[in-house]
Order: structure tokens, then C-alpha cells, then sequence
């Protein structure tokens, strides 16, 4: 599915990886809020928390050089505190190479244990070497889940900005991201790469959630880790030994959870129609995916061919080079009745030809297909499953199906699915559900929104 | 009274051609730089008296060194001097200095007439040039959309006609060269012959992969072409150097399983597969898919085989880092 690439795509990523602060620091922007009440109630909120604030430090463990810096806060008066996973990731897997360290706003500092991660909700949990160094300062509060946030009401984001200073950004509770598989608050305010991990305060103080990352194509559009997880992560980790060994174990047991609920979730919603005249082709609901169309030109002389390009926005953070946990499915139709068979078969292949795999990596195996033609619903399919092996997070594969309709001489549709960061069983199920997605619709009407339903389990009809 | 020679002493050129040659009337006879030998030779590496050849009493020819700085070379042995060295009818050509001489005698067997390239050739030459170039102009009109300028076809349909005879003049330059003749046809023909093969090789592999589901054809394709392309090129330097036929086809043969094992070594060693090919590419219209589909399950039960071998490339890719890693790591 060549020829073009969907031009609006964005990538979501953890874009607010805590980075080397390399980049060019960004002018002084600070202008005051012309509405003195909110600047009166981020000065409380800071003032209190300013105690529990800190910065979170990854240094090279030989040289004691920063490998990165992010932002946390303490939750327990045993010095327990939270911050983002990928702040701290690069200890967490190579725990030999590095240590954690923190610093206050009044210039203290200490070492940092690592407890837990939640490597899907991207937090983890930490704990001063030393508790007493900090002791007396008090731990910031969780808002309980019973009282939720309204639209627009006014929230405080709390972190070190670029390694600049402690720093409080006021903005906006905007809900929940709409059509994310993980619940992610949409926080109308602007965080900085420095930030993650710190605190996000109501107007009493209480922690609502976690700075996670920003859209760096929006303005003021960042993203918060609701409160809950890291206050379960807390209740779950706390009593925990620190971590020694590179976490990878933990990882897997985590992803491997995730991608089963994730799996799970996208079998159970049928397919929806792709609106073809003739193939049934499977495209998925937009619950937790975004979907992006073209067509060619109508007075293009070639193949005419119209595409769809859904895919979840988010991904994992595991590392600096490697993200997961996604699902992606494409497709094209083509029509050649301007070319005639000869020519639209040649182009046919050429797509089909067109798509890429990767090669061996660091992190992933060079990919291994099977290949064959397959039976669809009333037409047959080639199809090709090709499928990379993660070399450190043993037991988690990405796969990708290739599906092309072998039905006519001059059109055609060609599908595409991927799936990041699955177990092989949940690989082959999510192939099993989209190539039964395909079909021919023989009636010749267009075919109505969601005809495919996805394999029921047999009997539960009949059942009185 | 002319009586027919008891031999004929060649001296040869650096191409191998004959450039003089003397009957010999009587034994014994001398060759050397000066004056008054028999043959004489002029070459600055050859001593004044360098060599004599006679006849011994078994009635052989024998090859007789005299005193001399670079001596001779018959085959791989070197005369030194005062050696002798039969000269046996069919072998009988040696070195002295720098200049190769060839004795021709009595009861050799003597190679039989070629034929020149004739006209009859050409036609057929011609015709599969033509065939060639269709050939290629259809393969430019499938790639071409519908309602192509003038310009997209002129490029084409002058360039590879172009392109062939380019080739092949170049070709025929090189015969020029080593041969002394202008052998553009002959190579015209290597070039059409193995152009439409390597065409032909091109359609019909991908084809027969995609109809028949099996996925060796479509692999080996490019070797085929490979090969293909190093036979022509085997094709044009025989015409050119025709005395090294035997070691052109060891070089060619030596170096096509030499690149071929290198690649397929590193493809297994790098994606764990001989092939560089990842899947068939070629879709077959319906009317020539002759595989018979398989069922969903059947498939996805197939695939399944792939985990092993991903899991055993894991588990060596683990156990290399294990043995290479820090000791501080893990």
C-alpha cells in the first residue's frame, strides 16, 4: 500500500521523554494571568507542595554526569514518591550503569531507590534511600476517585521545566482523551520536557494525576496519568525490595497483562463496512483507534485506489529507541478499470510488493512470514503473517498480516495489520480476526455499517 | 628439387599468430641472436647462440640448451643449461627469452576448418534483437499509465536499441583488440540470446510462484537472472579470448558460487533465511491461481511453526549477550 503516506499523521509518543536538556532553551515567556483569582489559588497550590516537589535525576553511575532529569513528588511520610517510568527507565534496565538521585527546591539532595513501575501507565514508584533526610515535610494527598473533576474546572501542573527551576503551569481539566485505550486526562495548559513526573494539583492541593507528556504539533494540549494508577501503583509496591536487576521480567508481565485486555477489547468490536461496493473489508471502530482517508484524484489516468490508515495514537514507553503497544489497520482499493488488466495486475503486485518489515535490530529479530492463499468469504485471499520476536522482553512479538482480495482483473483491495508488543497467541488471534474480516458481497449493494460480526463463541445462540 | 620439409619452426606474436616461419630442410639447427643462426631472434633476452635442435637416435627432436642468461621454458620446466628436452609432435612450443616459438612436425594431427560467422546468422540475430526489443517496449507500456507523452515512449524505444548496440560494439572492440577482428554480430547475438533469457526467466519464475502457492520459483529468481547475466558476460569474453575458454568458465563458475554462498551465508546469518526475499510479491489474476486455498485455521495453524524459530533466534541472541556482557550487567 504505497503510494502515499497519510499526511496528518501524528505520533503520540512520550513525547515528553525526560531528555538530555541539549536542546535550545526557550525565551522567557512568562507572562502573567490576567485573572488574579486562579494566579492566588497556583500560588497556594504551589506553596504547599513546593516541600513535596522534587527533581528526579538519572546520572551515569562512573561519572556522575545527568542522563536525564524529570520531575516527582512525595506521597507518604515514609518518603515514598511517584514520578513517570520513563524518567527512570534507563535505571531500570540497566541498573549497574546508573543511579538515582533527587534534589529539592531548597538545594538538597539524596539518593533515590527504585520500588515498582507501571510500565503500561508509564509511573513508578520510588523511596528515599534515607527517609529521615526529608522527614517532617508532609506527602501530597490523592483527590478520591469519588469526587471527579468538571470540564474546564481550573488544575495546577508542578514540575522543573528544562531543568530551569521549580516551576507551577496553570491550565485546564479538559476530561478524558477522547478514543485512548488507557485512560489519559487531557490537561489544557503547556508541559515542558523536564516536567514528567511532577505533580498535577486541584485548587486544595490534592494530586489529580501525573505530567506525562505533551503534543509538541498543538499548543497548550498535554496529557496527565489520572491519579488513581499511581495511587494503586503506591498501595500495590509499597512495602516492595528496590530494585538490583534490570526490570525486564516485570516488564513482560505487565505488557504481556495490557495486550491481553487490549486484544480482548479490539476482537469484541465488530467491524465496521468500508463503504465498498463490492468488498467487504475489514476496517475498525473508532473506540480507541483514529482513522485517516485519501483517494487519488478523480482525473488522475492511473490506478485510482482509496485508503483508510487507522491506528491507536499512544504507545509504551520502554525505552529511549523502543515504544509498543499499539494496533494499526490499513487498507486500499484499487480500481483499475482505467488501465485494463495487464497494467492493473503489474501495479497490484507492485503494492503488494511495497511494504516493509524492518530488519534486525537491537530490540527486535529480523521478521520470519508464512505465506499462502487463503479462503475468505467468497473469495480467496494471499496472505502473508510475518511476525519479529523481542530479543529482551522475551514472549512479546510484533506481528503484521498482509491480506490481498484475489477476486477480479482489474480491482482489487489490499489489507494491512499490525500489531506491536503482542503475545504470539493474541498475534494469531488478532490475524484470525481480521482475515475474517474480508469477503465479497455478492448483493452488489454497498454494504451496510458493521455486516462482518467477529467469531461469536459457537452455542451461545442456541442456549435456552 | 622441393622435398617436402622435415618441419616448420614458427616464431609466434604476443597474440599467438604465426609471424614467421621456416622450413626445415636438415638437422641440426640453431637459434639465437646472431647472424648466422638458422633462426634468428631478435630479442634482447636471448643469447647470441641460445639453443639447438636435433635430432637423436630414436629419430625425436630434442631441444638442446646452450650457455645463456634467461635459458628456456617448455610448459612448466625451465632448460637450464646443457639440458635437453624432447620435443614431442603436438607439445612442441617453448620459450626462449621473451619469444615463443612452435615447431611443427611430421604426423600431427591438424584441427579441422572452421566455419566463418555467415549471413544466415545474422537474420536470426536480427530477428531475436527485434523480439528483444518488443519484448521491452511492452514492458514499458504495462509500467506506463494510460494516455504517456510522446516523450515517455522515445526514451525507450531509442535507448535500448541504443544500449544493446553500445554493448556490444564495446564488445566487439575488445575482439578488435585481442583477435584482430570486428566481431560486432557474434556478440549481438550473446546479448539478444541472453537478454530475452534473463526476460523470459524474469516473467515466468514470478508467475508460476504466484499460480502454483509454492515459493521456490520467486526465490530463486534472482539467482537465475544472476546467472544468467554472468553466463552472457562468460558468452562475450570467450568470443574474446577463445584460447582461455577453460579458465573464463572456472573464474565465472568459481566466482557465481563464491557471491552466491557469501550472500546466502549472510542472509541466514543476519535474518536466519538463504533467501533475500521475504514473501511472493507476484498477485495472479483469478483465471491462473491454481493453488487451492486453505482454510483460516489451516493457515494461522501453519504460522504457528514460526514461533519456534523466532524463539530460538531469542534465545542465542540472550545467551551472545550473556557471554559478551559486563560483568557489572545482569
Amino acid at each position: 500500500m504505497p503510494f502515499l503516506m497519510c499526511l496528518r499523521r501524528f505520533v503520540f509518543g512520550a513525547a515528553m521523554a525526560a531528555l538530555g536538556l541539549a536542546g535550545p532553551a526557550l525565551a522567557a515567556v512568562g507572562v502573567p494571568e490576567a485573572a488574579t483569582d486562579p494566579m492566588d489559588a497556583s500560588q497556594r497550590a504551589f506553596g504547599r507542595a513546593r516541600d513535596m516537589l522534587l527533581q528526579v535525576r538519572t546520572l551515569l553511575r562512573g561519572q556522575d554526569s545527568q542522563a536525564s532529569v524529570g520531575s516527582g513528588f512525595v506521597v507518604t511520610d515514609e518518603g515514598h514518591l511517584i514520578t513517570n517510568y520513563h524518567v527512570v527507565s534507563q535505571f531500570a534496565l540497566r541498573p549497574a550503569q546508573y543511579r538515582l538521585v533527587y534534589a529539592t527546591a531548597d538545594g538538597r539532595q539524596g539518593a533515590l531507590q527504585l520500588l515498582d513501575v507501571d510500565v503500561v501507565h508509564d509511573l513508578a514508584l520510588l523511596k528515599l534511600a534515607d527517609p529521615a533526610a526529608l522527614a517532617g515535610r508532609g506527602a501530597l494527598r490523592f483527590r478520591p476517585e469519588s469526587e471527579p473533576l468538571l470540564r474546564g474546572e481550573r488544575i495546577h501542573s508542578l514540575g522543573n521545566p528544562l531543568d530551569v527551576g521549580f516551576a507551577v503551569v496553570g491550565g485546564a481539566y479538559n476530561g478524558l482523551v477522547e478514543r485512548s485505550f488507557l485512560p489519559t486526562v487531557f490537561f489544557g495548559g503547556s508541559l515542558s520536557s523536564g516536567m514528567s513526573g511532577g505533580p498535577s494539583l486541584d485548587d486544595r492541593g490534592r494530586v489529580i494525576g501525573v505530567n506525562v507528556a505533551t503534543r509538541r504539533d498543538g499548543e497548550q494540549v498535554s496529557f496527565l496519568v489520572p491519579g488513581q494508577f499511581a495511587e494503586k501503583l503506591l498501595e500495590r509496591s509499597r512495602a516492595a525490595r528496590p530494585v538490583t536487576q534490570p526490570l525486564y521480567p516485570r516488564l513482560v508481565e505487565q505488557l504481556l497483562a495490557h495486550q491481553d485486555a487490549l486484544t480482548a477489547a479490539f476482537v469484541a468490536l465488530p467491524w465496521r463496512g468500508s463503504g465498498h461496493p463490492r468488498y467487504v473489508i475489514p476496517v475498525p471502530q473508532e473506540r480507541f483507534m483514529r482513522c485517516w482517508g485519501n483517494s487519488t484524484p478523480s482525473d488522475s489516468r492511473g490506478l485510482q485506489f482509496e485508503r483508510s490508515d487507522c491506528a491507536m495514537d499512544s504507545r509504551i514507553f520502554i525505552s529511549g529507541s523502543l515504544q509498543l503497544g499499539h494496533i494499526a489497520v490499513q487498507h486500499e482499493a484499487y480500481d483499475g478499470r482505467r488501465l485494463g488488466s495487464v497494467r492493473f495486475l503489474e501495479r497490484y503486485s507492485r503494492s503488494f510488493r511495497n511494504e516493509s518489515f524492518g530488519g534486525d535490530t537491537r530490540q527486535l529479530t529480523s521478521p520470519q512470514c508464512h505465506e499462502q492463499y487463503v479462503a475468505g468469504n467468497g473469495v480467496p485471499l494471499r496472505a502473508v503473517m510475518c511476525v519479529r520476536a523481542y530479543k529482551k522482553l522475551a514472549g512479546l512479538y510484533d506481528m503484521s498480516l498482509l491480506v490481498a482480495l484475489l477476486d477480479g482483473t482489474e480491482t482489487g483491495a489490499q489489507g494491512r495489520m499490525d500489531a506491536s508488543g503482542v503475545s504470539f497467541e493474541n498475534a494469531q488471534k488478532l490475524a484470525a480476526f481480521y482475515l475474517a474480516g474480508f469477503g465479497v458481497d455478492e448483493s452488489g449493494k454497498p454494504a451496510k455499517a458493521g455486516p462482518k460480526a467477529p467469531p461469536r463463541p459457537a452455542g451461545k445462540a442456541s442456549a435456552p | 628439387m622441393s622435398t617436402s620439409p622435415l618441419a616448420l619452426l614458427e616464431l609466434l606474436d604476443r597474440d599467438g599468430r604465426v609471424r614467421s616461419s621456416l622450413s626445415v630442410a636438415r638437422w641440426p639447427l640453431r637459434i639465437g641472436r646472431a647472424y648466422d643462426n638458422d633462426q634468428v631472434l631478435d630479442d634482447p633476452h636471448v643469447a647470441p647462440y641460445h639453443a639447438v635442435l636435433d635430432i637423436d637416435g630414436d629419430g625425436r627432436v630434442q631441444l638442446l640448451q646452450l650457455p645463456a642468461l634467461n635459458g628456456s621454458q617448455l610448459g612448466r620446466r625451465r632448460l637450464a643449461e646443457g639440458e635437453r628436452a624432447v620435443l614431442a609432435p603436438g607439445e612442441a612450443a617453448w620459450t626462449a627469452g621473451l619469444s615463443r616459438l612452435r615447431l611443427r612436425l611430421p604426423g600431427e594431427p591438424i584441427e579441422p576448418e572452421k566455419p566463418l560467422h555467415r549471413t544466415g546468422g545474422h537474420l536470426l540475430t536480427v530477428v531475436l534483437g527485434l523480439l528483444l526489443w518488443g519484448w521491452l517496449m511492452v514492458d514499458r507500456f504495462v509500467h506506463l499509465d494510460p494516455g504517456a507523452e510522446v516523450m515517455d515512449w522515445l526514451a525507450p524505444l531509442l535507448g535500448i536499441p541504443a544500449g544493446i548496440v553500445g554493448w556490444c560494439l564495446a564488445w566487439a572492440l575488445a575482439s578488435k583488440l585481442f583477435q584482430h577482428r570486428f566481431d560486432f554480430w557474434p556478440h549481438l547475438g550473446v546479448a539478444v540470446v541472453f537478454g530475452l533469457a534473463i526476460e523470459v526467466v524474469d516473467l515466468l519464475l514470478p508467475a508460476l510462484a504466484a499460480s502454483s502457492g509454492w515459493a521456490w520459483p520467486s526465490r530463486i529468481d534472482v539467482a537465475v537472472s544472476a546467472a544468467l547475466a554472468l553466463a552472457m558476460v562468460w558468452s562475450h569474453a570467450r568470443l574474446v579470448l577463445p584460447n582461455l575458454r577453460r579458465a573464463l568458465s572456472v573464474v565465472a563458475v568459481a566466482g557465481y558460487v563464491a557471491s552466491a554462498g557469501v550472500l546466502g551465508a549472510l542472509n541466514l546469518q543476519k535474518d536466519d533465511r538463504w533467501f533475500s526475499e521475504l514473501y511472493v510479491s507476484t498477485l495472479p489474476p483469478p483465471a491462473l491461481l491454481f493453488a487451492k486455498p486453505v482454510s483460516r485455521e489451516a493457515f494461522l495453524g501453519e504460522a504457528a511453526a514460526l514461533r519456534a524459530r523466532l524463539d530460538r533466534k531469542v534465545r542465542e541472541v540472550q545467551q551472545e549477550q550473556k557471554a559478551t556482557a559486563d560483568p557489572e550487567e545482569e
